[in-house]
């Protein structure tokens, strides 16, 4: 029995061991958003409360939605940095990640359609950072008139065969509504 | 030169023990391994209490099924930025979940305290997740700003429905690998509420400055955890009777005799 | 638990942290020993002070993507690739707060790229290893190689890279990497703009002088190829191109010119920057600075809207300034002060010599003058841009020179005979004349200046054409010789008014036959007609007639004869 996860015209059916989170940056958010301190000499990240960062005049926010058969951690990048590193050989993530509508026509977005994806088509290099041990996959495309990036993270190479089948039957139940 | 000597005496003598040691535990599990399979022919497959008549040998019974195990629901909900969550309340750890509600007072020590999460202690890998009702019944407002930013929280009427939940605070442990609500209830603080968890699960690591458990070697904790899982995919759950029977009251057809 | 198992157990726990005491316990069987060593775990790699320079993940086997300026010194996409997309990371030290933007730059497809690990002096990232997009900018190349480097910038990227979108992707766990080659910890916002266009190996090259305050009240930094100066209002803007070589050649803020004191103006011929010492001016002329006294009057003067641009530099000769515009030219003495000859007034006075001609140096801008009209006032002259009455258009007339002391001694425009309508004309001989509102003045070497007003100067203003008629120049005020009678004397006749036909022209040699008869008083009267021809065939004798006779001049024999 799937748990559907909607928001943003975005529909996911999580199978029982998977959990979900659909976020759109960019609003209002509650005081106190965990961030790094940054600069030379931080030996360490910290995190301490602020206010939420005003948007850069025409900076743009569209959903992310992560999917995952691993507890998610709140604070996220958005193609999974910070989750990517709790990983094991039996986890796997999903990120669907949506870009601006001025994306679509272009040759970078134009497959249609919802990527179904193989594991010959993973790669060790295929991410963001380089994690040993984890496989990667990324593909651009447009479904339903709306802009896509689908990155997938496999956990191990042992178990990917199987893994890929989840991602693909996670795929499979995910439902996109038009813009 | 006599250091040298010193050195290896004792080592000759650590060796000394090991292999007495080895041998010793060599010959007690071929006695167990013989005791099960019976020994040599003629010999009696076991050996019973006085007054107790050997088991008839027959074929193996059948058990039924186990009942299905009914997995705690997960959390679906938003979150006070506005995040669409479906948390997963069962897996590799388990899950905490803190009903509280922003205007009740006695959830004022628990959002406080949640403030200070270095005054927070769970298990190892366990997730606390601090849920209140959904946004056509709770200030979501009023929510971010008590909520901390270490504390992950979820606005859900449905989690509430589905555990229950009397009313706020109220706290439910669920066990990761087997999903099920292992301890529930209420209490003025933390504090109190982690005794409770503690007393429910049996386990420590809820109080603060509890002694860490011995450590053992993780090979040891995998086949551990997975007896576990075989005993609980066959339907004996910790707890279960069979687990704990007085030998001298077993039933005839008990397969084993513990001394 | 025997002695020996307790043994075995703690040997096990402490020695072999992936061994259980089955497989400790194995291995003793099998070899016979039960101190089997293994190797030890490393429990940290030691910090270093680099460590704190790179910021987190700075090793290779780390998994990021190394800094562009780790590879080649500069901020910016090296040959062979292309901007892919871009993340930021919120609120970060390295821009004073705001968001940090990383730009990564994607192997385009066919170059030669290959994966090895940088070797900065702790940005020791990956190169050209991670086959990841983030997919915002140059979405019309859809073929893309691994991430070569990054780029970072406290602007946001679509506001200086058009090919990007402004569709915001996060990861804040990249907010404290950074490179030796980059700036530290709130950059000035001069540093951040020169890091945003490719730091030393970017289009401004290295810093030639450290950034400083500037006299414009801002702070001010010079680079190789430009400038780059925030002002007091906080706006950042750059001298680059012609206008920095001409800005630096002058000496640049240690030169005449100072400090830049504005934004860069531009309108469809010039661009200009204003500095604490002047202006400097690039157009298609090239770039020119207008500084000291003659930026004054360059400014009064409209700039460029309204004498142009310069076209030269200034020149100092015999302590006057000068410098030449596209539409005018400026002048300054220390006798004179500065001011700009523009337009129309130019082109007169261009075509009148400049400062070397009789108008000599302007001693005034350009103004209005009551009535309508403006006029610009010189050493020796005047040079006026009016409409006359009756007239359709506006005239740009001067006077100067002797004409123009005789006039000014008599009140000027406002004397007896006004504005000029005209400039002087020249006659042979050197005599001039000029007309003007009520009159006329003219100016010989024997006679000097005179003034003519009336009948006669309009009867005289109506026999002259293109500096020539039969009299020559007025040599004398007019004159009443006799009662009821007005005459003005010329070079070669007079014109006299009274004899009851209006002004009549006499001259040549029956002018000098009645003056010889005693003129006005003679016997002859007053004339009543010019000097008029009896035929039209060549040597025809020529006749005037008086009130009491004639006279006849024959050019064959010369005898004037009266009759």
């Amino acid at each position: 029995m799937r748990t559907p996860l909607s928001a943003h015209g975005i529909s996911i059916g999580l199978p029982a061991d998977f959990e979900g989170r659909i976020s759109l940056r960019g609003r209002p958010g509650r005081p106190g958003t965990v961030r790094s301190v940054t600069g030379r000499g931080a030996a360490a990240a910290v995190t301490e409360p602020v206010a939420p960062e005003p948007l850069a005049p025409g900076e743009r926010h569209y959903p992310v939605s992560h999917v995952a058969n691993f507890p998610l951690p709140p604070d996220r990048g958005d193609f999974g940095c910070g989750a990517v590193d709790r990983m094991t050989g039996s986890h796997c993530l999903i990120a669907l990640v949506e870009y601006g509508p001025e994306c679509v026509g272009t040759a970078l977005f134009a497959p249609a359609g919802m990527p179904t994806p193989a594991v010959s088509a993973f790669g060790p290099d295929t991410l963001q950072h380089r994690i040993s041990g984890q496989l990667g996959y990324q593909r651009f495309f447009t479904v339903s008139g709306r802009p896509f990036c689908l990155y997938v993270v496999l956990g191990g190479a042992r178990n990917a065969a199987a893994l890929v089948g989840r991602v693909r039957s996670v795929l499979a139940a995910t439902t996109v509504a038009a813009a | 030169m006599t250091a040298v000597v010193l050195t290896l005496t004792v080592v000759v003598a650590l060796l000394a023990v090991l292999v007495a040691g080895l041998l010793r535990s060599h010959a007690t599990i071929l006695a167990r391994l013989h005791e099960l399979d019976g020994g040599p022919a003629g010999t009696p497959a076991f050996r019973t209490a006085p007054g107790i008549p050997a088991p008839e040998r027959s074929a193996p019974v059948l058990l039924d099924d186990p009942a299905p195990v009914r997995r705690a629901p997960d959390v679906v909900g938003t979150t006070p930025d506005g995040e669409a969550v479906v948390v997963r309340t069962s897996g590799d750890a388990g899950t905490v979940l803190l009903f509280l509600s922003s205007g009740c007072a006695t959830c004022r020590a628990f959002w406080d305290e949640l403030a200070a999460p270095a005054g927070i202690t769970l298990p190892p890998g366990a997730r606390l997740l601090v849920v209140t009702k959904g946004p056509e019944q709770e200030s979501v407002s009023a929510v971010a700003e008590l909520a901390s930013p270490t504390a992950e929280v979820v606005l859900s009427t449905r989690a509430w429905a589905d555990y229950a939940v009397p009313g706020s605070p109220y706290v439910v442990a669920v066990d990761g690998p087997t999903g099920r609500v292992v301890g529930e209830g209420t209490g003025g603080s933390w504090s109190q509420v982690a005794r409770l968890l503690a007393q429910a699960t049996g386990d420590l690591a809820y109080l603060p400055g509890t002694t860490r458990r011995a450590g053992k070697p993780a090979a040891d904790v995998d086949r551990e955890a997975r007896a576990d899982r075989e005993l609980m995919a066959a339907g004996i759950f910790p707890g279960d009777d069979s687990l704990y029977r007085d030998p001298a009251t077993a039933p005839v057809d008990d397969a084993v005799v513990y001394r | 638990m025997s002695v020996a198992e307790i043994v075995v157990n703690t040997l096990a726990r402490g020695w072999r942290r992936t061994a259980d005491r089955r497989s400790f316990l194995a291995s003793a069987a099998v070899v016979g020993s039960a101190l089997a060593t293994h190797p030890w775990r490393y429990a940290s790699r030691p910090v270093s002070a680099y460590d704190s320079v790179c910021g987190d993940g700075a090793a290779c086997a780390d998994g990021w993507s190394v800094f562009c300026c780790s590879i080649d010194g500069a901020n910016q996409c090296p040959p062979g690739s292309f901007v892919g997309g871009w993340w930021k990371a919120d609120q970060s030290g390295f821009c004073c707060g705001s968001a940090r933007y990383y730009v990564d730059c994607n192997a385009t497809c066919g170059s030669d790229w290959k994966c090895h690990c940088g070797s900065g002096s702790c940005d020791q990232r990956r190169v050209a290893c991670n086959q990841f997009r983030y997919g915002q900018c140059h979405q019309e190349i859809d073929c893309y190689g691994p991430v070569v480097c990054r780029v970072v910038t406290c602007t946001p990227p679509w506001q200086f890279d058009p090919s990007c979108t402004a569709t915001s992707l996060t990861d804040n766990r990249t907010a404290t990497h950074s490179a030796a080659c980059l700036p530290g910890d709130c950059p000035s916002q001069i540093t951040r703009y020169w890091y945003d266009h490719g730091g030393p190996g970017g289009s401004f090259g290295p810093q030639r002088a450290a950034e400083r305050a500037s006299k414009a009240g801002g702070t001010v930094a010079a680079y190789r190829d430009g400038l780059i100066y925030v002002l007091r209002n906080g706006q950042l803007h750059t001298l680059t191109g012609a206008t920095w070589d001409r800005y630096l050649a002058a000496g640049a803020g240690a030169g005449p010119l100072g400090d830049p004191s504005s934004t860069t103006y531009r309108d469809g011929v010039a661009s200009w920057v204003h500095t604490t010492g002047g202006l400097l001016v690039t157009s298609a002329a090239g770039a020119h600075a207008v500084i000291g006294d003659l930026l004054g009057a360059y400014t009064r003067a409209g700039g460029t809207a309204g004498i142009g641009v310069p076209v030269e530099e200034r020149h100092v000769v015999r302590g006057v300034t000068s410098q030449r515009c596209s539409h005018g030219i400026l002048y300054g003495s220390a006798a004179t002060g500065a001011h700009a000859v523009a337009g129309p007034e130019y082109r007169l006075y261009a075509s009148r010599g400049l400062a070397g001609g009789k108008l000599g140096l302007p001693v005034s801008d350009r103004a209005a003058i009551p009535g309508g009209g403006v006029q610009v006032k010189f050493q020796r002259g005047r040079i006026y841009t009016r409409t006359p009455g009756g007239a359709s258009a506006p005239s740009t007339v001067s006077v100067e020179g002797v004409l123009f002391d005789a006039w000014a001694r008599n009140g000027g425009s406002g004397g007896r005979i006004g504005f000029p309508l005209a400039t002087e004309s020249a006659w042979r001989g050197g005599s001039l004349s000029q007309p003007f509102e009520h009159g006329g003045m003219s100016w010989s070497a024997t006679h000097g200046p005179k003034f003519v007003t009336g009948p006669l100067w309009a009867r005289w203003q109506g026999l002259t054409a293109n500096g020539r008629n039969s009299v020559g120049v007025p040599i004398g005020d007019v004159e009443h010789r006799t009662a009821g009678s007005t005459r003005i004397s010329c070079e070669r006749g007079a014109v006299i008014d009274g004899g009851g036909a209006g002004p009549v022209v006499v001259h040549g040699a029956i002018w000098d036959a009645y003056q010889r008869a005693g003129a006005e008083r003679s016997d002859l009267g007053l004339p009543v007609s010019d000097v008029y021809v009896l035929s039209r065939a060549a040597g025809a004798r020529q006749r005037c007639d008086f009130q009491h006779g004639r006279l006849t001049w024959d050019p064959a024999t010369g005898a004037v004869t009266r009759g």
